[in-house]
């Protein structure tokens, strides 16, 4: 085939770019790293090769997907062996290697959907105070794309059950209000808008069986968004809209776009020419399985690689030197604290005995704070559960670095022994908070290279980042007002994880607009190339979920380059 | 690099009384612990009963990293990381700062780590997450590399608790089988240890809706 334009990365960026082209008549070939999961031509995308393209629509397989997604968090969510991890389709060889130079752990997966298969599909715009006059572009002309975008998905407020209505309840005796907007300018507590569909009418009818529930249209509240969404009729109606569920298949819908899974883009490849300058020429690719390098050509190149692999790439292929490439990363310097309650303060305030954190969407309901940052609910399945709230902490094991008395907590740091046990038999009535904050830009954070540290793709990425003076003060303000809506909710134990700096989720900003792109993404140094993912964020957009304005600006990426080079 | 799963019975006795000692010590058998709404009885189990050490190796030769100190070196990144663990014990037993009795007779085959109290195992890996420790000292690939160090000190933690509280111990027999022929066998203790009921296809559970999508502020625009 010979692709008008080549998109590297089938994720949250990446495919929205694909289904913008393709429906403009644009002929796009999609490269994702990773396996295909729910795709007849890999029914066993773990264990066999497979075919090496699929452009249709009729490709996709529910039964299959349904298969491959089976819920159980070790076998999905395991970032060393899992279906959901960054590393090959082939499970039996290990992971690839990122060289993190600090404590923590770095979240994205390879497949086709990207990180967006384990994302919990919370879909919030940026704050209008992190975009206005600080962005290239305003936020009043992002509005249309996010509008597209949210209604493409489509984005809904999340639905409210035990979790949620403990987190309104601890947030309104706290004393914030509701904020019912898109556009959030004030403080106050809302929903989260999801990218899930709606609970299905008949979820509440005891007449109609769960089993068959899981097979219609709407999301069952299983609680399992983060370890792969299973639930729906077919493939593009799966409740959680991963890209693999809804961009892709409106992608494979125009006709227009072939996806390549198992190839790992290794180069672009450039050309001198005499009016453009240095420009984009193609894409050279590593199929992870047979170890076979093919050169792949195109009029124009994306990058959506994620905000790692896509300064990796541009450094390993040798383009033109960019004191930011790679540099400016942020990833809203997350933190984490739960709350126990007793069981006649639950029944009190829902009218039942627990909380069950893994009922309903994962990440459900959020307090914003333009300015300082985002809190939202969480709950999900007890393995990452249990390592995210008491396994990892800058502070230490906890019966050696106890909380100091006067802190809004009751414990701090890695749990263990007989307390770790206890905390966790009482699981069901646990609220965990995660704190997501209004990071600086700051050069120093990075992806780099080391030539002398290469796997079979060249020079493994090398990860660095340090919160600013500011960050580290807005994150513990941030923390204090996340334990004071337990402690007004009522939490008898409150427990403050204290992440280290390097728990990577949202990673953001390493190949910024205005510095290494021009406000259309296509790179000032490298015509015809262009970047969709979050690393061209110009910062970290105040604390909110970085999907949706990455997704939004994707498909303003797709009209500007349709124009210019397709018009 | 490892280039799959390896069979519980090759892993040598040393890696495993070494880990033993560690999953043993974060994660207990809790026979006395009672809890709201649990009952511990047989269900009191620890992640050493759960063979939780040997979701922590088979992870740690599984994944290719800072651990491995690539392949130059002849022993398997788990072992090295034992490795590590054992000069942390000896560094807290020569300071002084080991608090209760050794107890070499405790995990068969260990070295220092694994004769130490549970409490004080985890003070050595405490020394460990600090980088309150002479680095000089340390085995390779760790000897002055600090960002090994606290790697793969992150990483002892939130594998043992993952190991311990996901379905893995539930994989029983197949648990080493490569992970596409693997079989959930039992439910796991740990499950019932939390209340969790395992994977769902839904809950009845909807309480109503806070506000409507788009919210009328939107639509008015």
């Amino acid at each position: 085939m010979n692709p008008d334009v080549i998109v590297i990365g089938s994720g949250g960026g990446g495919a929205v770019v694909a289904k913008e082209l393709g429906e403009r008549g644009v002929k796009v070939l999609v490269l994702e790293a990773g396996p295909w999961y729910g795709n007849r031509k890999w029914p066993n995308p773990n264990v066999h090769r497979g075919a090496t393209y699929s452009s249709d629509f009729a490709d996709l397989d529910i039964v299959l997907y349904k298969k491959a997604l089976n819920e159980y968090e070790d076998n999905m969510n395991d970032l060393i062996a899992g279906r959901f991890r960054w590393g090959p389709a082939d499970r039996k060889r290990s992971p690839w290697f990122r060289n993190i130079m600090q404590k923590g752990t770095v979240m994205q997966v390879a497949g086709v959907g990207g990180t967006t298969l384990h994302y919990t599909g919370n879909s919030p715009r940026a704050y209008p105070i992190a975009i206005d006059h600080i962005w290239p572009i305003t936020y009043r002309e992002l509005i249309p794309y996010y509008e597209k975008v949210e209604a493409t998905l489509p984005v809904a407020f999340a639905p409210t059950t035990a979790k949620e209505e403990m987190f309104y309840y601890g947030a309104k005796k706290a004393g914030w209000r509701l904020i019912p907007t898109l556009n959030v300018t004030s403080p106050g507590y809302r929903p989260n808008p999801n990218a899930i569909l709606p609970p299905n009418e008949h979820l509440m009818n005891p007449h109609v069986p769960m089993e068959q529930l899981s097979w219609m249209e709407g999301c069952t509240l299983a609680g399992h968004c983060i370890n792969g969404c299973p639930h729906g009729p077919s493939v593009d109606k799966i409740a959680k809209r991963s890209t693999n569920v809804s961009y892709v298949p409106l992608a494979l819908q125009t006709g227009n776009v072939t996806i390549r899974p198992n190839a790992f883009a290794t180069k672009i490849v450039t050309e001198s020419h005499p009016s453009e300058g240095v420009r984009a020429i193609g894409v050279q690719i590593r199929d992870t399985w047979t170890g076979e390098v093919e050169e792949l050509r195109a009029e124009v190149v994306v990058m959506a690689a994620g905000t790692i692999e896509t300064p990796r790439l541009w450094l390993n292929s040798e383009l033109p030197q960019n004191p930011w490439v790679g540099k400016g990363l942020t990833n809203h310097y997350m933190d984490w604290i739960s709350g126990v309650f007793d069981e006649k303060d639950l029944l009190a305030i829902l009218g039942s005995p627990d909380i069950n954190p893994f009922v309903g969407q994962n990440l459900a309901a959020r307090l914003d704070y333009p300015g300082l940052g985002m809190l939202t609910s969480v709950g999900m399945s007890p393995g990452l559960l249990s390592m995210l709230s008491y396994g990892v902490s800058e502070s230490g094991y906890e019966f050696l670095h106890p909380s100091r008395g006067h802190d809004p907590w009751d414990v701090q740091g890695i749990l263990s022994g007989p307390l770790l046990k206890e905390i966790m038999a009482n699981y069901r009535k646990t609220l965990t908070i995660l704190i997501s904050i209004h990071d600086d830009v700051d050069q120093r954070n990075s992806v780099t290279i080391n030539p002398t540290v290469r796997d079979e793709h060249g020079p493994v990425p090398v990860i660095q980042y340090s919160p600013t003076a500011r960050s580290a003060n807005i994150r513990r303000q941030m923390v204090k007002i996340a334990a004071e809506i337990l402690q007004k909710a009522g939490a008898k134990t409150i427990a403050w994880s204290n992440w280290p700096i390097g728990m990577m989720f949202h990673i953001m900003s390493t190949m910024r607009m205005g510095f290494v792109v021009d406000d259309c993404c296509e790179a000032y140094q490298v015509k015809r190339l262009y970047i969709a993912d979050n690393s061209v964020l110009f910062n970290a957009l105040g604390g909110p979920n970085p999907t949706l304005t990455t997704q939004a600006l994707a498909t303003r990426t797709a009209e500007k380059l349709a124009n210019k080079y397709f018009n | 690099m490892a280039s799959s799963r390896e069979n519980p019975a090759n892993i040598d006795a040393y890696t495993r009384a070494t880990f033993q000692a560690f999953v043993d010590a974060l994660i207990p058998a809790t026979p006395d612990l009672t809890a709201t709404g649990v009952t511990f009885g047989a269900e009191s189990a620890g992640a050493l009963e759960l063979l939780v050490h040997e979701f922590v190796i088979q992870e740690l030769n599984f994944s290719v990293s800072p651990l491995a100190g690539q392949t130059l070196l002849d022993t398997s990144p788990a072992t090295g990381a034992a490795q590590l663990l054992d000069a942390a014990a000896v560094q807290l037993i020569q300071s002084g700062e080991a608090r209760e009795p050794l107890d070499v007779y405790a995990f068969p085959g260990g070295g220092s780590f694994s004769a130490l109290s549970r409490r004080d195992r985890l003070r050595a890996v405490d020394k460990l997450s600090m980088l309150d420790i002479d680095l000089e000292s340390l085995p390779p690939p760790y000897t002055n590399n600090s960002a090994f160090v606290e790697n793969v000190t992150v990483m002892f933690n939130l594998l043992a608790m993952f190991g311990f509280y996901s379905e893995w111990s539930g994989y029983g027999t197949t648990r080493f089988f490569s992970p596409d022929e693997r079989k959930v066998e039992c439910f796991p203790l740990s499950w019932i240890q939390t209340g969790y009921p395992g994977r769902s296809l839904g809950y009845r559970a909807l309480r109503g809706y806070l506000l409507e999508f788009p919210p009328k502020e939107e639509q008015k625009r």
